[in-house]
């Protein structure tokens, strides 16, 4: 069998081209036969979907993931960052322009959307899905002045304020991040042995923490020191991720121009609710109450600090959204702000109010119970074919 | 001696009536002390409080100079030198023994080299090398107690604090390998046992102190001979010792019951 031409290995498969084109042209049969708004919908839809797909399917079929089948054999082989990856480039190239070239000319002739309309969502995809994907492999924490910055400016590409100059730049902009981050962390491959060669016992005992290998009740007492992060980064790990979710969410409710539409005192009722019980489910599973509701109420033990302090980040929520949705103004601008401003400090109380998930976990004033969610996780871990990074030295050592 | 885990005052409530009602207990380093007393008296809640599944909610527990649950770090520290085998373990069914066993030793930092080859001889003295690879699914009540115990011995700590290790099944050669290993672990001067056991025989000849509970009070820790006396002579057994002390009327009962059944 004839091989396809290294530039053209990224080129979609032909079946996926023949379905694209089928449906598309009896869509447009459709529409010249039956001329209802519907099919000019479908095919503007279509074109949608073709790019996203397109776009996502540029990222995933072609990054050595370190747990896919992919990813595992080519830790296997030579391959080293500077040459070609044997199943494809995973950066943009020619037939990439090809494809995406193809699907722009359609809207030329189909004139509902615009022509860089396909260029854009195929761009968005391959960044968001190219980023998103540097995580595995190497700690999240390697690279991530990149990866906030990209986070960043990706809203400006559709923030109405700016024009389509503006647009093409910020996605040029993140374009030539993730394009750098990409090379980056591929030079670091194989990161897997990376991280074993590291510290395999570190690796390992995450692992077994993880998936609860240990049983009840080591897992929750596990012999871990977990350190504090110092004031200043842990600052940084809980601003940063909430300013960049604020400032998206920003961006998007922009993109709506008739912002009555939005029941905004409701959604923020929910976005608290669910939060809290997050906050909630991640502090309290796998524990119980020292005493009963009875107990306390009958023995006079109406508060205990060590447990009751879990209480009061959600108690400053309710407090807060209270307060937001008492105050909102119907229908302004105002509206808008106080809302995103309400999710910040909303998002702030839930991620970095005291006591921290580790503290809580190893100060509290809880009883360690067996989980019933963690006993199903824990049943859930089967003896699956392992990689390099999950397997034991010792069974690596001896070849197995 | 020092003490190396110290109960202070402690109560405990899981509803309205307390389980444990002011319990202060010193217990040395290098001993092996045995928990004694009728059911739902507070033996395991003691063992929980020690542990650290259970936190007291007046008093403070004290393992090696550090409260527990005061800081991080001393948290972190206790942690690190106590192992704790709760009567009934959870255990991943899917995964095998060896797997548990070593994802144990993990946690405890053990080295994988000395951790595996620990692993190997424990499975050996409890008779469980056949299964070792197998799901711990497939494994029966008794061969899961002795997973158990084979779980909290390969972590090397010098506290071990064992929620009834001889209940559940246990056959006659692991009881005695238990009993072989406590012997052993008991000798050490490095090592503290506490654990709690319903059959006083056992324990006996290992035992340096004894602790009996009833009624959520300590009614008496001493040494077993020591126990017998107060409990009215030297011959007598160590259970009756313990019913004559918890239950004084019990004895006279049981003696009433057998010369009525007689008649």
């Amino acid at each position: 069998m004839k091989m396809r031409p290294y530039w053209l290995m990224n080129f979609p498969p032909v079946w996926s081209i023949w379905v694209f084109l089928t449906v598309f042209g009896v869509t447009y049969w459709l529409d010249q036969w039956f001329p209802v708004a519907v099919f000019t919908g479908l095919r503007t839809l279509l074109i949608f979907l073709a790019s996203l797909v397109f776009g996502a399917w540029r990222v995933i079929a072609f990054y050595p993931y370190p747990a896919g089948k992919y990813g595992r054999w080519l830790t296997m082989t030579p391959w080293q960052f500077g040459t070609r990856l044997p199943n494809g480039s995973i950066q943009l190239n020619a037939s990439d322009m090809l494809t995406v070239g193809l699907l722009c000319s359609i809207t030329l002739w189909d004139h509902d959307i615009s022509i860089v309309t396909p260029l854009a969502i195929f761009l968005y995809t391959y960044i968001i899905c190219a980023t998103y994907s540097t995580f595995s492999g190497i700690p999240w924490r390697k690279y991530w002045l990149k990866k906030v910055l990209i986070a960043a400016i990706m809203p400006f590409a559709f923030y109405p304020v700016v024009s389509v100059y503006s647009m093409v730049i910020s996605l040029a902009v993140c374009y030539w991040l993730c394009f750098s981050l990409l090379r980056e962390v591929l030079k670091d491959f194989p990161w897997n042995q990376i991280a074993w060669l590291q510290s395999d016992e570190e690796v390992l005992t995450k692992k077994s923490l993880k998936t609860f290998i240990a049983g009840w009740p080591y897992s929750a007492l596990a012999a871990i020191e977990k350190k504090e992060p110092r004031i200043k980064n842990r600052i940084c790990e809980i601003l940063v991720p909430i300013l960049l979710a604020v400032w998206w969410l920003h961006a998007m409710m922009a993109l709506t121009l008739d912002k009555n539409c939005f029941p905004l005192s409701f959604i923020l009722v929910c976005i608290a609710l669910l939060g809290i019980g997050i906050r909630l489910s991640c502090y309290l599973t796998g524990t119980a109450p020292p005493i009963s509701l009875w107990g306390r109420i009958f023995n006079g033990y109406f508060i205990i600090p060590k447990y009751d302090r879990i209480f009061l980040a959600p108690l400053l929520v309710v407090i807060l959204v209270f307060f937001a949705v008492y105050f909102m103004p119907e229908s302004t601008q105002y509206a808008v702000w106080i809302f995103e401003l309400t999710i910040f400090a909303l998002l702030v109380i839930l991620r970095g109010f005291p006591p921290s998930l580790d503290q809580w976990r190893q100060t509290g004033a809880f009883r360690i119970v067996r989980s019933k969610m963690i006993e199903k996780q824990a049943s859930q871990v089967i003896n699956k074919p392992k990689t390099v990074f999950e397997k034991n030295p010792v069974d690596l050592l001896m070849g197995k | 001696m020092k003490s190396i885990i110290s109960v202070r005052n402690v109560w405990h409530h899981y509803g309205i009536s307390p389980v444990l009602k002011n319990v202060s207990l010193e217990i040395e380093s290098g001993k092996l002390v045995v928990v004694m007393g009728p059911n739902g008296m507070g033996k395991s809640t003691l063992l929980g409080l020690i542990g650290g599944t259970i936190y007291p909610i007046r008093g403070e527990v004290e393992i090696d100079g550090k409260i527990r649950r005061s800081s991080i770090e001393n948290e972190s520290a206790i942690r690190r030198q106590l192992v704790y085998l709760p009567d009934t373990p959870f255990f991943p069914p899917n995964s095998t023994g060896m797997e548990f066993i070593l994802a144990v030793a993990r946690l405890y930092e053990i080295d994988s080299f000395r951790a595996m080859e620990h692993a190997e001889v424990l499975l050996g003295v409890f008779d469980l090398k056949e299964k070792a690879h197998s799901p711990i699914s497939s494994y029966s009540t008794g061969q899961q107690k002795k997973l158990g115990l084979c779980s909290a011995l390969i972590t090397e700590v010098p506290i071990l604090v064992l929620d009834e290790p001889f209940s559940g099944g246990l056959d006659s050669a692991a009881l005695l390998a238990m009993s072989k290993i406590l012997k052993m672990l008991a000798a050490r001067e490095d090592v503290t046992v506490v654990m709690a056991v319903p059959v006083p025989e056992l324990v006996e000849p290992l035992a340096d102190k004894v602790v009996i509970i009833g009624d959520g009070e300590i009614i008496a820790y001493d040494t077993p001979a020591a126990i017998k006396q107060q409990a009215g002579g030297e011959d007598i057994l160590l259970a009756e010792a313990l019913e004559s002390l918890v239950h004084p009327d019990k004895i006279n009962i049981i003696d009433q019951y057998l010369k009525e059944r007689k008649s």
